[in-house]
């Protein structure tokens, strides 16, 4: 058993080795795979560049208001005109699954106003390049890597009986399990191999941390390779054609990959309307214009509710002052915050309820997790979206005093200011959701192969 | 005897399991895709009407106000769907529905549907135009791979031929045959999904909408046209019907997988978008020191109160018939929004050039002919997003001028107080979109449709001829 | 004396068609036996059923005293089979093809013992390192009976041997069968070509509609006469 088992596996080394189909399958899957990896780093390059030169802007702004304000300035000046970033670094994973991080911001431009207008503010991002998506290494092993297996695997069996060269070999005492398993097992391994390769060089190129997160990379390719070497399995013990097992295998691939995670999709808009972005941008204006129209007194009594600290203050007497203007954009945002909070919730809602019903879709599954490792699914752009505005509050924190106790706000004081950066994080719990969902599918695969098998006719002729 | 020849294929199709189960398919996926298509259509349609009557309410039934209050409180343009959206989804689910239209500040378009979504978004949409573009060409391949390579393999060929027919002769009957088979599926759903474009429509029906309907119709039989041929070519040419389906095969994944993918990451890597942010800054400081850096801002609004003195012959700005505060802002509006235009354009030229690598590869990949021509006719491309934007930009701008106006002449110098009554923001045309025309749609995107008809155009001429020269048996 | 290759009772329907009605049979070691019979006699279905490519519907298949359809793996080491058509992977050489056939058999020849084997078998010696792709029929043949013969098996199954083989080709085989007989092994093989069973064969059978109708020892007839006899059988 086990020296006819080496021996099909060399057999199969001699083949693959002379079989050029298979070679320029393994090179166009490498091909595409460096192309991947080139092309996330590159993109997420960009982003860091991006990000590093808000600084240049940063400073650029600084520089102009002390021009502007040669030696003090009013705070509420400083608060009207001068922009900060919130920023959202990139995980050292991002550029191997750049997931929703090309669609959402990776910057927020704040300055004092009313929030919530400025955190739905958006970048420039072409629409079609968003359309097409991007070509990541994530790309290549959730949508092209079970090609490859597929394109190595669908005439596994029938390639031999069309040929004719399964008599002569089953006339040895081979049984056809250990032939297939053989030939499998060459395969799997062949993809293996190619998959450490991508994920060595996708890791030492790009530069992401070798922490933990490389098993689980290479622990969820594994069971996905796994799973889709379980439809293959499934198909070619049907023992049909060729040809048959070529379609069979593409519409499962096209089911899976393309018409399963799209239909979802689609529920899930259905299903989880979100209306509250519109809505909120509406009211935030009524509700902050009207602060111009409302008595002074009645705008400061609901604000002080919220700082005590600033209750005697020195009154504002005439038409305009900063604080009082300031004042009613924060109570603006405070109307609107229910609203927000509704916003975000449905937002995570929906993509939790996408996310549950992956489960049907292996490849929804695991880039499910591919971006939960890189750090760049919804998930980490409401994480980044919350620190923003949690920024936000320590801006205010740091211009109310100023502006409340009239103080002056001097050059020095523009180094005081709090800055902001968050760093995107591996989603842990999605990973480990996404890791048994993976696991489960496999199973059920292999069990659904091994249930055909059972059914089918068992005789070769 | 060709018409006999395409009579046996048509009913050796119809006889065919696998034609009858994919069509089942098909036409049922395009049915889901139909229905949610409207579905969606309506939704965001309401949602966005809904908005836009609630912002320009909101506008018009402002009390009394200082202008410049209102040129801040602003307005809204929220992109209507396109009627024809539904059947393409196009780039809708990726550009911003909603601008924010203030004075002094050019905002984005915000809340696209992908911002609002997770990952799985990212593997697609169920839509008409997928269907057509995709699974079809999918199902001609499943159909015909082995039209010939069969016949060969089984030697009955062999006696057609004996029969005194050439091969020219059996392609073009395979062609006519299949096309038939193939209308069966085809017509019905286009017919379905033109009731359904009728509905969404409001059953109106004028000479734009016709005429882009069968444009539609006409681009989509090209393309099924050019997949057709191309197929029963291959098959004609290849002597084992495994080899034919793996060169089929590998063609519809190259042609709609990978290279659309590899032309878009392409076109973002040759030419770089610039930030919002740093658009913003360069805008500002544009404006703030001239579009040559050596023309400030204070300098420019003192040469044009000097300007202004001297048209009405008086000393000081005081003494001038209009409001020199309004005359400044409009100034400074008119200068910003002018560097402001050409920033835009230059942003909306790299988003062109971006994706004109793909649109230049659709002359080798009908696929990405047809998804740029079927953008452009349902109106969802990002050709029609940019026209939304300067729509909006120009409203905008209209917008902030005429209350600048209003503070000109209605008001006095420094007049901080003085209110306008409503009628001056009741009277005022709220925002409304009008799509451009079929023939502007097309325009921009020629490269894409003269590449349909290339393919189409050099099928049709040569595919008798490129079979009876390298057919063999 | 110990059966080689035994059939009991064996049958084989497919759906209401009966391919095999019950057949009994018994081959000793270097007896050669020759089935006659047209196209869809079920001459086929009798090897696929000692090979246990398919399973019988009643009774068994015994080679070496072991049932085919329980003991699928063990009765290949102890027996050869040479299809009509022999089909080798055709991007290995012959001596790569036949290194993987007897290795699989369990054996571990030494490279001028495989080399041997094809020689005997009848292989140029040039073809030997050539790929199998570009050899002829009887090439192939001989690779495929270089495989029988490194497996030492006891039982040779034979699938229309000689159609397509030219006349020397034809004669070289046979006499290679009688050789192999004389050594002990047995031969079953299904044939269309009743001069050359007459030849080589101690036994023949007359198959029809899935029936052995007829069995002769090869001295009983001369070759006309077995035509003759076969061809009335054909025409009831």
């Amino acid at each position: 058993m086990k020296k006819a088992l080496r021996t099909l596996l060399y057999a199969e080394w001699l083949n693959f080795k002379t079989e050029r189909s298979l070679l320029l399958f393994a090179l166009l899957i490498l091909m595409a795979g460096g192309y991947g990896i080139y092309s996330g780093h590159a993109e997420i390059q960009r982003q860091r560049a991006k990000i590093e030169h808000l600084d240049h802007l940063y400073q650029e702004n600084i520089a102009e208001l002390k021009t502007k304000y040669a030696d003090t300035a009013d705070a509420g000046d400083i608060g009207y005109y001068h922009a900060t970033f919130a920023r959202h670094m990139p995980d050292s994973w991002a550029a191997l699954s750049i997931g929703q991080r090309d669609a959402n911001p990776y910057y927020i431009k704040l300055r004092l106003l009313a929030v919530h207008n400025q955190l739905c503010s958006s970048e420039n991002t072409n629409p079609d390049k968003l359309a097409t998506g991007s070509f990541d290494l994530a790309f290549v092993l959730v949508f092209l890597l079970p090609l490859f297996i597929v394109a190595i695997c669908f005439n596994l069996f029938s390639a031999e009986k069309e040929r004719g060269t399964l008599a002569l070999v089953l006339s040895q005492p081979v049984s056809l399990s250990t032939f297939l398993l053989c030939k499998l097992l060459f395969r799997f391994g062949l993809v293996m191999l190619l998959v450490v390769l991508l994920t060595a060089a996708g890791i030492l190129f790009t530069g992401a941390q070798p922490d933990g997160r490389v098993w689980v990379w290479l622990g969820a390719t594994t069971l996905y390779c796994l799973f889709w070497f379980g439809v293959c399995y499934a198909v070619i013990v049907l023992k049909k054609s060729s040809a048959f097992n070529a379609i069979c295998l593409l519409g499962v691939w096209l089911l899976l990959t393309i018409i399963l995670p799209v239909i979802i999709n689609v529920a899930s808009q259905i299903k989880q309307p979100v209306t509250e972005g519109l809505a909120l941008t509406l009211k935030q204006r009524e509700q902050v214009h009207a602060g111009w129209d409302k008595p002074k007194d009645e705008t400061f009594k609901r604000f002080f509710a919220h700082y005590p600290q600033y209750r005697n203050t020195s009154p504002v007497t005439g038409r305009f002052a900063w604080k009082w203007y300031f004042a009613f954009q924060e109570l603006g945002d405070r109307s609107v915050e229910s609203l927000y909070q509704t916003y975000l919730s449905k937002l995570q809602s929906r993509a939790d309820w996408a996310n549950r019903f992956s489960v049907v879709s292996a490849p929804a599954t695991f880039q499910v997790l591919l971006n939960a490792v890189g750090g760049t699914d919804l998930q980490a752009h409401l994480a980044f979206v919350k620190s923003a505005r949690q920024f936000h509050h320590r801006l205010k924190a740091y211009y109310y005093p100023f502006l409340f106790n009239d103080q002056p706000f001097r050059h020095a004081d523009y180094n005081g200011e709090p800055r902001h950066v968050y760093q995107a994080k591996p989603d842990k719990a999605a990973i480990s959701m996404a890791l048994l969902t993976l696991a489960i599918s496999t199973a059920f695969v292999f069990a659904l192969a091994f249930v055909i098998q059972l059914f089918t006719n068992p005789e070769l002729k | 005897m060709i018409k006999t020849l395409a009579q046996k294929e048509l009913v050796s199709a119809r006889r065919d399991k696998r034609f009858v189960l994919l069509g089942a398919i098909i036409v049922l996926l395009l049915a889901v895709a139909a229905v949610s298509g409207v579905v969606s259509y309506n939704q965001l349609s309401a949602e966005r009407n809904l908005a836009q009557h609630a912002a320009d309410h909101d506008f018009k039934s402002q009390p009394s106000r200082h202008p410049h209050r209102m040129a801040h409180y602003g307005s809204y343009a929220f992109r209507p769907k396109s009627s024809l959206s539904f059947f393409d989804f196009g780039l809708d689910t990726y550009t911003g529905t909603m601008v924010y239209l203030e004075a002094h500040q050019q905002n984005s378009a915000n809340f696209s549907a992908v911002q609002q979504s997770g990952g799985l978004l990212r593997f697609g949409e169920m839509t008409v135009a997928f269907v057509l573009q995709w699974l079809i060409p999918l199902l001609i391949i499943f159909l015909t791979f082995n039209t010939f390579t069969q016949e060969k393999e089984q030697e009955t060929l062999k006696v057609l031929l004996s029969q005194g027919l050439t091969v020219a002769q059996i392609a073009n009957a395979k062609l006519q045959g299949y096309a038939k088979a193939l209308s069966l599926i085809i017509l019905p759903a286009l017919l379905v999904a033109s009731l359904f474009l009728l509905l969404a429509n409001g059953l109106s029906i004028d000479a734009g909408f016709l005429l882009r309907l069968l444009l539609f119709l006409t681009a989509y039989l090209v393309y099924f046209f050019i997949f057709l041929a191309g197929s029963i070519l291959i098959s004609a040419l290849n002597q084992h019907s495994r080899s034919a389906l793996l060169l089929l095969l590998g063609i519809w994944i190259t042609a709609c997988v990978i290279m659309p993918k590899v032309t878009a990451n392409l076109g973002s890597l040759l030419y770089q978008t610039p930030s919002k942010a740093e658009m913003d800054a360069t805008v500002h400081h544009a404006a703030s020191h001239g579009m040559n850096g050596h023309d400030p801002q204070d300098k420019r609004t003192a040469a044009f109160t000097k300007a202004l003195l001297a048209k009405y012959k008086v000393d000081s700005v005081s003494q001038l018939p209009v409001n020199v505060d309004g005359l400044v802002m409009a100034e400074g509006e008119a200068y910003s929004s002018k560097v402001y235009a050409q920033e835009f354009d230059k942003l909306a030229n790299t988003y062109h050039q971006q994706s004109n690598v793909s649109e230049w590869a659709g002359l080798l990949n009908p696929y990405l002919a047809i998804r740029y021509t079927s953008m452009a006719l349902a109106g969802t491309d990002a050709a029609h997003y940019v026209h939304f934007l300067k729509a909006a930009e120009d409203y905008r701008y209209r917008l902030a001028q005429h209350l600048n106006h209003l503070q000109a002449t209605k008001l006095k110098y420094h007049d901080k107080e003085t209110r306008l009554d409503n009628s001056h923001w009741k009277n005022y045309p709220a925002f409304s979109y009008r799509e451009p025309s079929v023939g502007w749609a097309l325009g921009s995107h020629l490269v894409s449709v003269v590449a349909l008809l290339l393919w189409g155009g050099l099928l049709y001429f040569f595919f008798t001829r490129l079979i009876t020269r390298y057919f063999t048996l | 004396m110990a059966f080689v290759l035994e059939a009991k009772n064996l049958s084989k329907n497919y759906q209401e068609k009966q391919a095999l009605k019950p057949l009994n049979l018994q081959l000793q070691p270097g007896e050669i036996y020759s089935l006659l019979g047209p196209n869809g006699a079920g001459k086929s279905t009798t090897i696929n059923l000692f090979l246990g490519f398919i399973e019988p519907t009643g009774g068994m298949a015994l080679i070496n005293n072991l049932e085919v359809a329980k003991h699928p793996v063990e009765i290949k080491k102890h027996l050869a089979y040479i299809p009509e058509q022999v089909v080798l992977y055709p991007n290995l050489s012959g001596f790569e093809n036949l290194s993987l056939l007897s290795s699989l058999a369990g054996f571990d020849y030494r490279a001028d013992t495989l080399n041997d084997f094809l020689i005997r078998s009848g292989l140029p010696s040039e073809a030997i390192n050539k790929r199998t792709g570009a050899y002829s029929k009887g090439m192939r043949q001989k690779v495929g009976i270089a495989a029988a013969l490194a497996k030492r098996a006891k039982v040779l199954l034979l699938d229309e041997p000689t159609s397509g083989l030219d006349p020397k080709a034809s004669n070289e085989f046979s006499e290679l069968l009688l050789q192999l007989s004389a050594e002990g092994t047995a031969v079953f093989m299904a044939t269309h070509d009743i001069f050359r069973a007459r030849e080589v064969s101690s036994r023949i059978g007359i198959m029809k509609a899935g029936e052995l109708v007829h069995e002769l020892s090869s001295g009983e007839l001369d070759a006309y006469e077995l035509e003759k006899l076969y061809l009335n059988y054909m025409h009831d």
